[in-house]
């Protein structure tokens, strides 16, 4: 199986799911900045494929059509935790994600992995709104076109622009004090 | 010409999505403000690349396809009521998975109890056998016409599908009997999923049915269950 590969049996999805596993992983930790979320994500991006099989055209691969799961699934999830923490706390349509993200203690390996850069750029990352930072990663990370983030969105390809432009711009800025230190 | 943006240095010059305008290349050459402003973009974009990803497990994949498996189940023809088992399925499978977890792993909801999840299974379970009675008392009374026949086939080869997970559930238990009935009703509803159209499979079908007394154990074990 490569490029547009057709699914006819279990065991070809099986053999699907072990390849785009990881890489999915990758994109809906990015997205969500939560290695538990990143894992039900995945999970959750399988099982919507697998049932609606029928509609995969084979248009594009079988793994873009899966990041285009999983990054609307990933941003279903923050949108709905943004919902959820808005009720609780009377609504504040301004606060930054960094607080709706769950409160999870770093794990040993998130704490080996810090350096200034990351110590820098996951918190504004979680400054970023849901749409700029799925667009920023699906753009950056994933290296989807914006057209073709737009259409993964469903928002018109000008405003996946600017919420790519948007967040390169905000994070950026997060940055200036690590990239003023290291001239 | 004006100095580039810095969305269209970000767009046009980094990650390239588009034609930049007439002259803004020549310009990008000679500027040497626009290419200071490009050369600390190139800066920036670098240390976003540098964001670590942490590794899952090396079991990772074998550990999603066994949560993803119980409903990966063959791709079937469809009946226009094929969406009621596979949402009482998704619902259980759901909770099971809740709680198959590793102990390590936090989980947002309270997790539900071995009984709780028992119990959610064992409804599922009778909510199979419940349709299971009603499809092949249809396929005893149905007339023998191949457009009468072919939506219930249909529906046999659903509840097939969705019996391999209950199979799966009832071989780890204590349930020796209803594992016996649900393996039984499975070879006649595969019968009738894969029976022709002539009259003849029809009624070498319902007797046996009839012959092997399996709408009545059925509805014992489904009654048990309840």
């Amino acid at each position: 199986m490569n490029g547009t590969e057709a699914i006819t049996s279990r065991e070809e999805f099986q053999a699907l799911v072990e390849r785009h596993a990881r890489p999915l992983f990758r994109l809906a930790y990015r997205i969500t900045g939560s290695d538990t979320d990143a894992e039900d994500l995945v999970q959750e991006t399988f099982l919507k494929a697998w049932r609606q099989i029928a509609k995969f055209d084979g248009r594009a691969s079988f793994g873009t059509w899966l990041h285009r799961i999983c990054a609307n699934c990933s941003l279903d999830l923050l949108r709905s935790r943004r919902r959820r923490q808005d009720a609780d706390s009377g609504g504040d349509e301004d606060e930054p994600m960094i607080n709706r993200l769950p409160a999870t203690s770093p794990s040993p390996e998130r704490l080996a992995l810090s350096d200034e850069i990351t110590r820098t750029l996951e918190p504004a990352l979680a400054e970023l709104t849901e749409m700029e930072r799925t667009a920023f990663v699906l753009r950056h990370y994933d290296g989807m076109a914006i057209e073709e983030i737009a259409v993964t969105l469903g928002v018109q390809t000008g405003a996946a622009k600017h919420s790519v432009f948007r967040a390169v711009q905000k994070l950026r800025r997060a940055l200036e004090p690590v990239a003023r230190t290291n001239v | 010409m004006n100095h580039l943006s810095e969305e269209d240095l970000i767009l046009l010059y980094y990650y390239g999505e588009s034609d930049a305008p007439e002259g803004a290349s020549e310009h990008l050459r000679t500027c040497t403000e626009c290419n200071q402003a490009n050369a600390a973009l190139h800066a920036s974009m670098e240390m976003f690349d540098t964001l670590p990803v942490p590794e899952p497990r090396p079991s990772f994949e074998a550990e999603m396809w066994a949560r993803v498996a119980p409903a990966a189940v063959a791709p079937r023809r469809r009946s226009r009521w094929a969406w009621l088992p596979a949402f009482a399925i998704t619902a259980a499978l759901i909770a099971a998975v809740i709680l198959v977890r590793p102990p390590s792993q936090p989980v947002a909801a309270a997790p539900l109890t071995d009984e709780a999840r028992q119990r959610i299974l064992t409804m599922t379970l009778a909510d199979h056998l419940d349709r299971t009675q009603m499809l092949l008392t249809e396929f005893e009374n149905t007339a023998d016409n191949p457009t009468d026949l072919e939506p219930l086939q249909a529906r046999a080869q659903d509840l097939v599908d969705e019996s391999r997970l209950m199979r799966q559930w009832l071989e780890k238990g204590t349930q020796p009997n209803t594992l016996a009935v649900v393996d039984e009703a499975d070879r006649i509803l595969t019968e009738a999923a894969n029976a022709g159209g002539h009259p003849e499979d029809l009624r070498m079908l319902r007797e046996r049915i009839g012959a092997d007394s399996l709408l009545f154990k059925v509805r014992v074990v489904e009654a048990n269950l309840r």
